[in-house]
């Protein structure tokens, strides 16, 4: 062979090689794998299906994970793990807010030229329209917008707008007013609760079976509740990014389709072997040691900032006595609920939980003490001993809910265990025309990093609701609420985190809960997912922006 | 064509006499052959003593819960440490492993999750079972018994219940044995 024939073949050898090689990694997984940062559908399941799948109305963990990279609100919180994760930073408004010199008056900017997945133009007008929902639709998270000037007027239908919010849908301008100055706001304004929704939404209705158009990386494409809901790429993304949102964390699959499945140990074995990519949920106490064993390459655990207590109605007998809901703290064993979790659970008998401001570790109730419950308990002698406990059919919550149970039993109470389907749990506890709430499951996992957002929704009297409450136990104490309001009024501070210490401290001294710990999260991929990308935030629990095929 | 004799017979059954005359013939009641056939089938008769033990069992549930598990169905123990073997044992471990299986009075088929004894819960799982069971037959009883008595009332008296007479007579009989003044067992395809 002549060596001009040689290096023609060569050559030829060379160029189809790199024409391969080129494909290859031009045309990706044919499966819909996607290279890394680009593509794949996957799938998530959870034990429960969010309790509502729009931004206004949603309070659950499973919600806010589907609804943070789908409706972006002016403010956001930055795509990223850890403590950086709770930092406020512009969502769809241009900067963040210019705050007036005494605190009251909040100006924002809408970015220009963008739109919803629809293709229907982003408005400054959105913006109200959102706040109007919380009131009209009855949120629960209504509570924290009140502070605006108007919005008990518009909440009580004497008002048809709320005045301390003015728009200019031409320049994108938004100014709001407050009542009075408040350290929370600006941490408010980053949750999906004010994320703009379009007029189209219905106003005082549940859009779940339609969720509106979104703003943010996914879209909403198909709603089946309690089953499944599938979220695809938003067709109309770039307009948000082109307007400069860089904050706002592009997605790397195409496609997510959440099922719920009630059983966590056939989640546990579809992660797996590989059928679900992702279990929200933490796998099982019983699977635990598991997979921490044979899948530590694609399970570790997280850290969460969340409060695991029990709630007891103080309005009404037995639980109206201070001297039982003391008792019911002497009894509760903190060690005890840990192990149910697996030891994922770090024992507490406070409100903050540890990582958030203010939290000063403390115990006013050492225990379990059998012996001092049951003396409370002689004391108090409630003539009203029939109770009815209630727990979720979410596997660690019903063996929650059966611990209590029993303790209520050997204190003497004719306790009835009352288990209900997770993805109903909270809207149930919640609506005050539900009979025999008396006591049962709560968790709280924070929604913005002030120590306001463990007090305000959960034990403040203005947030007792008729519908969509979270102060199950239906605490009201006015001097602690005064109290409450007035340290909102201040910025952060030392001083004002230590007396939000002892504001903890002071409801748990009327022992309005029966706290008993703080729980660690997990995160547990499928083997096809991109371990190192996937992450778990600190507010939404996991980022679905951060999912990735590897 | 066979002769009724040879039909009715069990399999099993000890041969018919022939050539006995009618009037000697001793008749069988329905129970008697059905004991005298479950008799004979050894797998059936086993059968019959596992079930009886098992709901023997079962009922005596909270005697085993007092005397031997001290523990009743829903009593928790998550943080509670037996002895076994001699030495002590968490019933959860505190990483959530309960305890498993052994040979030990108390958590005989381990504790679940939440430190309840299994062989308890079982028992009286049990006992919930064959309650429902027992419930689910007494009602099916009084509502037949209470179905018949108004079809019997509202039907005239020689008649069958929903069909008509002509039809009733074109009817093969099936019966389990001579009656109704019958000397013999019926042949087939009369």
């Amino acid at each position: 062979m002549s060596s001009r024939r040689l290096a023609r073949k060569v050559l030829t050898v060379t160029v189809v090689t790199a024409l391969a090689a080129f494909g290859v990694a031009c045309g990706g997984d044919s499966s819909g794998g996607g290279g890394g940062g680009g593509g794949g559908d996957i799938n998530v399941s959870m034990t429960s299906f969010p309790d509502y799948v729009d931004p206004q109305l949603s309070y659950t963990l499973e919600g806010w994970e589907v609804l943070y990279n789908t409706y972006v609100p002016l403010l956001t919180y930055k795509h990223t793990k850890g403590e950086e994760g709770t930092e406020v930073v512009p969502g769809l408004a241009k900067d963040m807010p210019e705050v007036s010199a005494d605190g009251k008056t909040y100006k924002l900017t809408l970015r220009p030229n963008m739109k919803y997945s629809d293709g229907t133009p982003i408005k400054a007008s959105d913006f109200t329209y959102a706040i109007q929902r919380l009131f009209k639709a009855d949120s629960g998270g209504s509570v924290f917008y009140e502070p605006i000037v108007g919005a008990s007027e518009y909440a009580d239908g004497k008002a048809d707008k709320i005045s301390g919010i003015t728009t200019d849908d031409a320049t994108g301008a938004i100014t709001i007013q407050l009542t009075q100055p408040n350290g929370t706001f600006t941490g408010l304004l980053g949750l999906t609760f004010a994320a703009p929704v379009p007029p189209s939404t219905p106003l005082d209705k549940d859009a779940t079976p339609k969720p509106p158009p979104s703003s943010g990386p996914f879209m909403i494409t198909h709603v089946e509740q309690p089953q499944t809901l599938t979220m695809e790429r938003n067709p109309n993304f770039q307009t948000v990014k082109d307007a400069g949102a860089t904050e706002v964390a592009d997605a790397n699959v195409d496609k997510i389709t959440v099922t719920q499945n009630k059983s966590n140990s056939a989640q546990v074995t579809g992660v797996e072997q590989n059928t679900i990519d992702f279990m929200v949920d933490p796998p099982d106490a019983d699977r635990l040691a598991e997979v921490k064993a044979k899948f530590a390459d694609r399970f570790r655990l997280e850290d969460s900032i969340n409060t695991y207590y029990f709630w007891m109605n103080t309005q009404t007998a037995p639980f109206n006595d201070l001297k039982v809901r003391q008792a019911i703290n002497y009894a509760v064993d903190p060690e005890a609920l840990n192990r149910v979790f697996g030891g994922r659970m770090h024992p507490s008998q406070q409100i903050l939980p540890p990582g958030m401001p203010g939290y000063d570790e403390y115990k006013l109730y050492p225990g379990p003490d059998m012996a001092k419950a049951k003396a409370l308990l002689a004391e108090a002698n409630p003539a009203d001993k029939d109770i009815t406990v209630w727990t979720d059919d979410e596997p660690d919550r019903k063996r929650i809910g059966e611990y209590y149970h029993d303790l209520l039993t050997q204190l003497g109470f004719n306790a009835t265990l009352k288990v209900i389907a997770g993805d109903v749990y909270f809207t149930t506890i919640g609506n005050q025309s539900t009979p025999d709430l008396d006591t049962g499951f709560g968790d709280w996992f924070q929604d913005f990093p002030h120590p306001d957002d463990f007090f305000r929704p959960l034990i403040n009297g203005k947030s007792i609701l008729p519908t969509n409450g979270n102060n199950y136990s239906r605490v009201s104490i006015p001097a602690l609420d005064a109290k409450m309001d007035k340290l909102r009024e201040q910025q952060l501070t030392d001083d004002v985190k230590k007396q939000y210490g002892e504001l903890d401290k002071a409801y748990m001294e009327q022992a309005v809960w029966a706290p008993y710990g703080n729980e660690e999260y997990t995160t547990f991929l499928s083997e096809r997912m991109d371990f190192d990308k996937s992450y778990h935030h600190l507010l939404f629990n996991q980022d679905y922006s951060s999912f990735a095929v590897k | 064509m066979t002769t009724s004799l040879e039909v009715v017979e069990a399999p099993g059954d000890p041969p018919l006499p022939v050539g006995v005359p009618a009037a000697e013939l001793r008749g069988r009641s329905p129970w008697q052959l059905a004991w005298m056939r479950l008799r004979r089938n050894k797998m059936a008769l086993a059968s019959g003593v596992l079930f009886v033990v098992i709901v023997a069992v079962c009922l005596a549930a909270p005697l085993w819960a007092d005397y031997v598990a001290h523990t009743g169905p829903n009593q928790n123990h998550i943080t509670d440490k037996v002895m076994i073997d001699g030495q002590e044992t968490y019933v959860v471990a505190p990483d959530g492993a309960p305890l498993g299986p052994g040979l030990h009075g108390r958590f005989l088929l381990g504790a679940d999750q939440n430190g309840r004894d299994v062989m308890v819960r079982m028992l009286y799982g049990g006992r919930t079972s064959i309650f429902v069971g027992v419930a689910a037959a007494l009602v099916t009883t009084v509502f037949a018994v209470l179905v018949g008595l108004v079809c019997g009332a509202v039907t005239r008296p020689r008649g069958r219940v929903g069909i008509p007479r002509s039809a009733a007579r074109d009817r093969p009989r099936y019966h389990l044995g001579p009656w109704r003044g019958e000397d013999r067992w019926p042949r087939r395809g009369r």
